[in-house]
């Protein structure tokens, strides 16, 4: 135990009284900005950091060297694929084509497209809900909280899966029934997580300070008590992202999810891996290859953030 | 000899880009049987200097100088054989009983564990021997609290219990780190006692880690105050406290509210502690000095002897600092 | 008697609900029981004892950050109590609370200017930005903080500088009445000294009327015209601060007093420490009758038959033991008081 009390330099350096005769209004340094440099030192996280910005500029830039569209079948190669449809920069398949003929370079790019925005979109939905919701149910506590969290336990121990395979299949398989259905899930865990967080800065002296100052109920939730989460948010956020790619990619996987022409990842992989037994394996590899490499991106990512978002900041 | 013997002891940190200097050649020494206290503020290095004793720097941590218990040096030992000098020669108690049992071992199992370690006890004779030291610290029902949990018992409790187990092993010299701090006034007082009662029935030298001059007016022989890393004033605790020779001594002393007559206003010393990574130039206590002149502000002050036996100051300044009759020479 | 009585609380009782479960019965806390005194204006009534003793919980009952359970908190004559969550906002403007952790009262994701603002935003919704800014300023100052850190976070400043700022958010919607809780407990000794002296020049400064709780004699000493000792949730004397240091009348007080540490090695060496046996009964089942009885050295038969109304003790000074009158006139104590008196 001993062993890990570091020297805080930080707490050392604030302890130096302010120079006197600075009279221009010093900018302070926020604990972001010091999570932001912690950050920066872990070279992992900033390289995962790098290349997802390369991968989303990837997927904006790319289409405009595509030589095909996602939907256009080369005749030419229908029924040769095998012998012809490696990839090659002449005859504009960069990562080659389907077993159907299409190019590969332009559907990995949508695919990866619509993964990611699935992806962040629903992590953003789960966050916006989830810390409303924990929030207020951990704030207010109490015969309310009760309730919420229960609600919430009861939803969480439905089989998600199935209801959601059921939906697509009742309601039929749309990018928009699979949207929400991940919505109606993935907020739950951040709810969970949120509503902890709160139970422990409830209790905090400055909330405690906020109250005596008058300051009403709601609004000490979303001034003071919101700001202090959002660490723990965020990290929650980006391990969330993969969390939706991989579920969104299961469905896809399944056939359930994204319908053509339109594709996810997982649905390229889905594809590949049938016709890995015919030795095109470019048709799974490329895929593959993205799929993987933006999960653990997002997760080095998401580790980082977590190292960096050290917990006595909070 | 002394039983501690430290002698340019100074340690410091490494740092990303940089070393950090905590603790700037302190001397000092514990004879068997004394109680000395080290006093001094947050940043003054007041623990760090505890710590180093028997190894308990941080692993960016490093000590250099010479600290010799019983003739023997103790730095750059190897972790094997501190281990053997750790409980049996030289104890620490810390500030917070709270996390320095493990609360998912029962308090007895705690102390026979100590017991079958260093002095290779079986159980039996183990149990004994720690529920006679349980009594031995005024634990009332010492069998009872042997059974229990830490968390079953009181904070005040948990530190009898911790000095139960620091005096296991009978060692020479006993280091307590702040150990009344989070403690009532009524426990603090019965722990104050204890440690008086303790050191004369085991002869157990005892350094006290405070900031509390209350607390070692009460119980210490000699006392070492620290500022900025340094010591800047040693001596028996009577000199200092009716003859103080450094102005932080004395700001300390004044900065005490007095139990027994309110003052209008409490002398306080301006200003702040100085960031260790800037210190001023000169004597780092300069720039809050109602004593200081030219000298102070370019020269660091040695640790000097001066007076009668054993006293010393690091200070320029010359003259008592208080006016009274037994020092008007 | 022309001073103002600002506050009066009368019967004021609070218990807290702890453990229990499914299974088992939730076990009742009482942290405070039967709780009357009052405040006058311009004065600082120090609250002292020991852990459990329920001084914090007080002081949050007056603000009502706390619901008492029972018993009346008169401001100004009227009832807190009664009031519905809109007016006593109100009344916040009034009462304000400077707390024991200067770091943790503060928002770490807040500037200092945006904290020590933010009173003024709720109970001064009036003051426009402009004027807002003049007024955080002006308490920076007061409090001896430059106003340009006003951009800084507060974990860039130490200990006694958080405090200040604490302060300075007390101070900015100019009360009557601050709660301070345990202030200064949480800082070394010279800056200690520094915040206690900041405190008296600003009440001085702006005519305030403190609640001064803290656990350490010598400081509440320090700064209080009249001293409240709480024992297990319930007041077990009241006096000025020379009556209590000078004259303690109930067992609990003389013992405590013998307890404080003195930063002075030969009156240390002659007292006679009272610690008394063992510790704190547990507030979730005090002893009958005088809570104290189970550690006081003048415990008899009838101290556990009755709770010991608070009675005169002459002077205005309240004592709650029913033998105060056979104690004054007992040889223990005199004869260590006599000791002490021939140094």
């Amino acid at each position: 135990m001993l062993a890990e009390t570091r020297v805080d330099t930080e707490r050392l350096e604030s302890t130096a009284e302010p120079e006197l005769g600075a009279p221009a209004m010093i900018r302070g340094r926020s604990l972001w900005r010091d999570a932001a440099a912690r950050f920066m030192r872990n070279r992992a996280a900033v390289v995962s950091v790098v290349v997802l910005l390369l991968i989303v500029l990837f997927t904006i830039i790319g289409p405009h060297f595509a030589a095909w569209s996602i939907e256009k079948i080369d005749w030419s190669l229908v029924g040769k694929v095998k012998t012809m449809g490696q990839p090659s920069i002449a005859d504009g398949h960069y990562f080659g084509t389907d077993e159907v003929g299409r190019d590969l370079f332009s559907r990995v790019i949508q695919g990866t497209q619509i993964s990611l925005t699935v992806g962040v979109l629903g992590a953003a939905v789960a966050v916006v809900i989830g810390t409303f919701y924990g929030a207020i149910s951990g704030y207010f506590g109490g015969r309310l909280d009760s309730v919420m969290m229960r609600f919430v336990d009861i939803v969480y121990s439905i089989p998600f899966l199935f209801i959601l395979i059921l939906m697509l299949i009742i309601f039929g398989k749309s990018f928009v029934v699979l949207f929400v259905g991940i919505g109606l899930i993935s907020w739950l865990g951040m709810a969970r997580v949120v509503r902890g967080q709160t139970l422990t800065l409830k209790n905090r002296e400055f909330v405690e300070a906020a109250v005596a100052t008058g300051v009403k109920p709601l609004a000490v939730v979303f001034r003071h008590v919101v700001p202090n989460l959002l660490g723990i948010v965020v990290v929650y956020a980006t391990l969330l992202v993969p969390e939706i790619i991989l579920l969104e990619s299961f469905i896809s996987f399944l056939g359930l999810g994204i319908q053509e022409p339109n594709t996810s990842l997982g649905a390229l992989i889905s594809e590949g891996a049938r016709t890995m037994q015919y030795g095109e394996l470019w048709q799974i590899g490329f895929p593959l290859a993205f799929f993987v490499v933006v999960l653990f991106s997002f997760f080095f990512a998401g580790d980082g953030l977590r190292d960096a978002l050290d917990p006595k900041d909070r | 000899m002394s039983l501690l013997d430290v002698t340019d002891l100074s340690i410091g940190f490494h740092m990303p880009g940089r070393d950090l200097q905590v603790v700037n050649k302190v001397n000092f020494s514990v004879a068997a049987g004394e109680t000395l206290a080290i006093v001094g503020e947050s940043g003054s290095g007041k623990t760090q200097t505890a710590f180093s004793l028997i190894g308990l720097l941080a692993q960016n941590g490093f000590a250099t100088g010479s600290v010799k218990f019983d003739g023997r040096e103790l730095l750059g030992l190897k972790e094997s054989e501190l281990n053997k000098v750790r409980a049996e020669q030289i104890a620490m108690i810390f500030q917070d009983p709270m996390t320095s049992l493990n609360p998912y071992i029962r308090v007895g199992e705690q102390l026979v564990e100590v017991l079958k370690l260093h002095k290779g006890m079986n159980r039996a004779a183990a149990q004994a021997e720690a529920i006679r030291m349980l009594d031995a610290v005024k634990l009332p029902d010492a069998r009872n609290i042997f059974m229990r949990y830490p968390h079953e018992c009181s904070g005040g409790m948990r530190q009898r219990i911790m000095i139960a187990m620091a005096l296991l092993c009978r060692p020479k010299l006993l280091i307590a780190d702040e150990p009344t701090t989070a403690l009532d006034v009524m426990v603090q007082a019965q722990m104050l006692e204890l440690f008086k009662s303790l050191t004369a029935e085991f002869g157990t030298a005892l350094i006290i880690i405070t900031h509390d001059l209350g607390v070692v007016a009460g119980l210490a022989d000699r006392m070492m105050v620290m500022y900025a890393g340094r010591a800047v004033e040693t001596g028996t605790v009577d000199e200092l406290f009716y003859d103080p020779r450094h102005p932080y001594t004395l700001g300390l002393l004044s900065s005490t509210p007095n139990l027994e007559e309110k003052a209008s206003r409490l002398n306080t010393i301006n200003g702040a502690p100085p960031n260790l990574e800037h210190l001023p130039r000169g004597c780092a206590f300069h720039p809050r000095c109602a004593f200081r002149f030219e000298r102070c502000f370019t020269e660091v002050p040695q640790l000097l002897d001066f007076g009668e036996a054993d006293r010393k100051k690091a200070c320029h300044y010359a003259k008592p600092l208080v006016a009274s009759e037994e020092n008007a020479a | 008697m022309s001073a103002t009585e600002l506050l009066r609380v009368e019967n004021l009782s609070k218990t807290f609900s702890v453990g229990g479960g499914m299974f088992k019965p939730k076990l009742r806390l009482k942290a405070l029981q039967d709780i009357s005194f009052s405040i006058q204006q311009g004065e600082t009534l120090g609250i002292v004892g020991e852990s459990g003793c329920g001084k914090s919980t007080l002081g949050r009952c007056i603000l009502q950050l706390l619901r008492p359970d029972e018993g009346r908190v008169l401001w100004l004559g009227q009832d807190l109590m009664r009031l519905d969550a809109e007016a006593m906002r109100k009344r916040r403007r009034d009462l304000q609370i400077i707390f024991q952790d200067p770091q943790a009262s503060l928002n770490p994701r807040m500037t200092v200017g945006e904290i020590v603002a933010d009173p003024l935003k709720t109970l001064r919704p009036e003051l426009n930005a402009q004027q807002r800014r003049q007024r955080v300023s002006d308490m920076m100052e007061a409090v001896g903080l430059q106003p340009e850190m006003i951009n800084r976070y507060p974990h860039e400043f130490s200990g006694g500088q958080a405090q200040r700022i604490g302060i300075a958010r007390a101070l900015i919607t100019e009360p009557k009445l601050i709660v301070c809780d345990e202030p200064v407990s949480a800082l070394d000794v010279s800056i200690q000294a520094q915040i206690l002296n900041l405190l008296s020049e600003l009440k001085e400064q702006f005519g305030l009327t403190l609640v001064f709780i803290s656990h350490n004699l010598s400081v509440v000493r320090h700064v209080s015209d009249r001293i409240l000792v709480l024992y297990l949730g319930r007041i077990v004397e009241l006096a000025t601060d020379e009556q209590l240091y000078e004259d303690p009348k109930h067992p609990y007080t003389k013992a405590l007093l013998t307890a404080v540490p003195i930063a002075d090695p030969k009156r240390a060496r002659l007292r006679n420490i009272d610690a008394l046996q063992g510790e704190i009964p547990s507030p979730i089942n005090p002893p009958l009758g005088c809570t104290f009885r189970t550690r006081c050295r003048y415990a008899i038969g009838a101290c556990a038959d009755v709770r010991p109304p608070l009675e005169n003790a002459g002077d205005s000074r309240l004592v709650a033991c029913i033998r105060w009158q056979e104690i004054d006139h007992m040889p223990g104590m005199e004869a260590a008081e006599e000791r002490l008196q021939t140094l």
